[in-house]
């Protein structure tokens, strides 16, 4: 069920530098969609055109089919959480999670019910309080989450909630905000340029670009199936080189490079032979042997890193990078290894000159 | 455009105030400096500017401005140095006390010059005891007198922004420049001096435009005799009913005082606000 | 690292070259001689007793008290509103609204104290007190305009959004979650205007009337006639209260948040 809409926005902040362009998109009701994408992407002013903080230039917002375009931020109740918190400094906690409901002039009564709701949802009993100071960084992040929730609001827009909190704190609240999203059934928006996050937690996920959709879909999807070089290289496709289609069979295709074969399967089926293509490849989808069919190199350099090992391998294609997922170190700098690609891993995009 | 509407409504009744009593006034103060009769004219620039007692004021004025900017800055800059170098507790009882003229009254400020300088006062008084001087030499009412005065007023001003300015010259860097070999004089002259330029600037700046404009000082320590423009301009408009040449000293004030302020303003764009 | 000891002897010198003469003054103002000299003779009280029993002093103190009160607030109503508008919006016109805002800093203060006498005599014929009062208005706008944006700069605007985001009117927002969080700002402003005005000179000068006077503009006028050292004795009190009023500032809110802008 679709729930909000942006219908053909168009929007900036200075005359004549639109930062979005005529920009669709939708979220069903019940949905956790995030924004993804690198810096200046326009995911931040998506996320502000739809709390009512910049008024697009053309477009409409429309939630469950009502125009809230000119509706003003303060009466839209859509809750906000923001990278930095932005908790009321002098207020307490339980005035800063009371403060929307005073706004709604909610009896006193309910008001303390509510915000002991809210608190117990996000784990917080015990600090009604405290001033934001002398809180803890996560602690500031869980009474941003129950001030927005608090008001019940019809969309929660979250603007890089976690990445101020260090990442084993961030893995922790990403597993919770899913949990309050789900229990409490709200749609919600997510602002993120961290990929990671963004699949863990999302529904769906929409992949922005220079004010544009760049992909959009199931997380697995961008993940696995990268449509263009751009959104490869976002998602982590950091090994590329030139090759050519030489022969298709049944959902699979024969590339050539340097002289070299590798298999692909999946994507861009309908290539011909003889096309030209860019092959993207995880380093976690590439093993390394020490001898058989594949692309031969040698071992530059390793680094442990904990959990896996990487090595940086010279090949005829260039330097690739390969990642095992080993606590051991199993190749030395120096010897001859040969590279296999899992084909099912493998993508490849029609070249047309340039690869941007 | 809803911004602009409301920047504008807030800003509004400080831009009639302004407008009113500061643009208006100036403006006319300004008009009135080039017209006569009817007609326009630079016939009282011509006036003003024949008179001896404007050109004395006007050279001293400048003369006085530079002298006390030269020497805040030449004693400013190694005693804002020794401030910077201090630790936090101490830097800041420090410049607490120096900013102690720049917040008092200033006819207090001046007149405790008065004592020191005054026929009986304690540099008289010094000089007759260890047989210096027969009789009392006269400090007061001399440019030397209104200088003094000035540097005690401004100094604060040029050690603020040196200070401050030599705040922002990391420490690792001069130790990083005596590392490589720079002993400690040059080390401050090739690193520390260029990177605090800025405050130089600023600081030199206020001084002399502060000099150049202060009333009370030259008023108690120069007396009616040893004029500067702020001095004169009183004067004229007050003692000797010359409006018309006080108008003119008023704007040749003014023009000194904005033109010094563009000059800083192009030069350090950022910090002059 | 070490400070080399010629800046630090530098340095006692600056100090004893600022600070001297003050403390020349409070020794002198406890002599007993009818004319200033130095050293000053004997120990008294009288000159203390006498300045605050002299109706002149108390009737200018309390103008300049007054005065200090009505144009600083004023600056404030004028200036916080206007700070706002320069902070958080961009508009066109911003750059020149700035410059004329902070100009009245640039002007010498004779001159504009001159300008306005003209503008009260030619143009508009208000009534003393209420010269003195525009006239300070002016004087201080700048310097509210200054430390409020600075301190409005400080404040992350997110946390104004949040407050709307969660149902209050920007105006509601601003009263309950902006302005609290500026009171150190208002304070800093507030002092600094207040003591600006209270030791102003060149706009009282021109600007004062009959029967309406500044102090510092009363102490003046009295030391064109004596040389007794009444005025030393109230000038010890007014450095007196000028370093009361630092260390508080210095206390409650810190030296740099008022003067740094």
């Amino acid at each position: 069920m679709e729930y909000l809409r942006l219908d053909h926005i168009t929007v900036g902040y200075r005359k004549g530098e639109p930062v979005l362009t005529d920009f669709s998109m939708a979220v069903g009701e019940g949905e956790l969609l995030s924004l993804l994408g690198p810096s200046g992407c326009g995911k931040t002013t998506t996320l502000r055109t739809v709390a009512g903080f910049v008024l697009p230039w053309k477009g409409k917002v429309l939630l469950q089919g009502r125009d809230y375009t000119r509706v003003p931020p303060h009466r839209r109740g859509f809750g906000l959480v923001y990278q930095n918190y932005a908790l009321f400094p002098h207020l307490t906690v339980f005035e800063n999670v009371a403060f929307g409901l005073r706004m709604r002039r909610v009896p006193r009564e309910e008001i303390r019910e509510r915000v002991a709701e809210a608190l117990r949802m996000v784990k917080l009993e015990g600090l009604e309080k405290r001033l934001p100071g002398q809180l803890s960084g996560g602690q500031r992040q869980r009474v941003a989450l129950a001030r927005a929730l608090v008001i019940r609001p019809k969309l929660l827009l979250l603007d890089e909630p976690l990445s101020n909190l260090d990442a084993k704190l961030r893995a922790g609240m990403r597993t919770e905000l899913k949990r309050i999203q789900r229990e409490l059934g709200v749609t919600a928006i997510y602002v993120t340029h961290d990929q990671a996050e963004a699949m863990a937690l999302s529904d769906r996920v929409i992949l922005m670009r220079e004010g544009r959709i760049e992909q959009e879909g199931a997380p697995e999807e961008i993940y696995f199936r990268p449509a263009t070089p751009f959104v490869a290289d976002f998602m982590g496709f950091t090994n590329r080189f030139s090759a050519r289609v030489e022969a298709v069979t049944e959902g699979m295709m024969v590339l050539s490079a340097g002289g070299m074969r590798i298999r692909a399967s999946r994507a861009g089926t309908d290539l011909p032979p003889g096309s030209g293509v860019t092959v993207a490849i995880r380093p976690s989808s590439l093993r390394l042997y020490r001898g058989g069919e594949g692309i031969p190199g040698e071992v530059v350099s390793h680094a442990f890193q904990g959990e896996s090992v990487q090595y940086l391998v010279s090949t005829e294609l260039g330097e690739l990078i390969v990642v095992h997922p080993e606590t051991t170190v199993e190749f030395s700098p120096g010897e001859a290894v040969v590279v296999r690609a899992d084909p099912e891993e493998v993508v490849v995009f029609p070249r047309k000159g340039d690869e941007g | 455009m809803l911004a602009t509407r409301k920047a504008f409504i807030l800003s509004a009744p400080a831009l009639v105030v302004l407008v009113a009593f500061f643009v208006v006034p100036l403006a006319l103060t300004l008009v009135e400096s080039l017209r006569d009769g009817g007609g326009w004219t630079l016939e009282r620039y011509a006036s003003v500017l024949s008179q001896r007692s404007f050109r004395v004021a006007l050279v001293r004025s400048l003369k006085l401005g530079a002298l006390v900017t030269g020497i805040a800055a030449l004693v400013g800059y190694p005693a804002a140095y020794a401030i910077s170098k201090l630790e936090r507790g101490k830097r800041t009882l420090l410049m607490s006390l120096i900013i102690l003229p720049l917040m008092t009254n200033p006819v207090a400020r001046t007149y405790a010059w008065f004592v020191v300088m005054g026929r009986h006062g304690i540099i008289n008084r010094g000089l007759l005891a260890l047989g210096l001087a027969e009789r009392p030499i006269k400090i007061l009412y001399t440019e030397g007198a209104i200088a003094v005065g000035l540097l005690q007023l401004f100094l604060p001003l040029m050690l603020l922004s040196l200070v401050s300015a030599l705040e922002n010259v990391p420490a690792e860097l001069e130790e990083a420049a005596r590392s490589l070999g720079a002993n400690g004089f040059r080390a401050f002259r090739r690193v520390v001096l260029p990177l605090s330029a800025d405050g130089l600037v600023i600081g030199g700046t206020l001084v002399f435009t502060g000099s150049i404009t202060a009333y009370v000082t030259p008023a108690i320590l120069g007396g009616t005799r040893v004029l500067m423009l702020s001095t004169l301009l009183y004067q004229k408009a007050m003692t000797l009913m010359d409006w018309e040449g006080a108008t003119v000293v008023a704007v040749v004030m003014l023009l000194l005082a904005v033109g010094l302020n563009a000059l800083l303003r192009r030069l350090r764009p950022r910090e002059a606000m | 690292m070490r400070v080399p000891r010629s800046a630090l002897a530098v340095l006692s010198l600056v100090l004893l070259f600022l600070l001297g003469p003050f403390l020349i003054l409070f020794w002198s103002s406890f002599g007993t001689q009818a004319s200033l000299a130095f050293p000053p003779k004997g120990f008294t009280l009288y000159w203390f007793r006498k300045v605050l029993g002299m109706r002149m002093f108390v009737d200018a103190f309390r103008v300049s008290v007054l005065l200090a009160f009505a144009s600083t607030g004023a600056a404030l109503l004028l200036g916080v509103p206007a700070a706002y508008a320069l902070v958080r919006f961009a508009f066109p016109g911003k750059g020149f609204l700035e410059l004329l805002f902070t100009s009245p800093i640039v002007v010498p203060g004779l001159v504009l104290g001159f300008a306005l006498l003209s503008f009260f005599t030619a143009v508009a014929r208000y009534p003393v007190p209420l010269r003195l009062f525009l006239g300070h208005m002016v004087l201080l706008f700048p310097y509210t305009v200054r430390v409020i944006s600075a301190s409005l700069r400080n404040f992350d605007p997110a946390v104004e959004e949040a407050a709307v985001s969660l149902g209050a009117p920007r105006w509601v927002a601003f009263l309950r979650i902006v302005l609290p969080n500026l009171r150190a700002g208002v304070m800093a402003a507030f002092i600094l205007a207040f003591i600006t005005s209270f030791n102003n000179v060149p706009i009282s000068l021109f600007l004062s009337g009959p029967g309406v006077t500044t102090l510092p503009i009363q102490m003046l006028t009295y030391m064109e006639y004596y040389y007794d050292p009444t005025i030393a004795a109230l000038s010890t009190l007014l450095i007196l209260f000028t370093v009361a009023i630092i260390q508080l500032v210095e206390k409650t809110l810190g030296l740099s948040t008022t003067l740094g802008g």
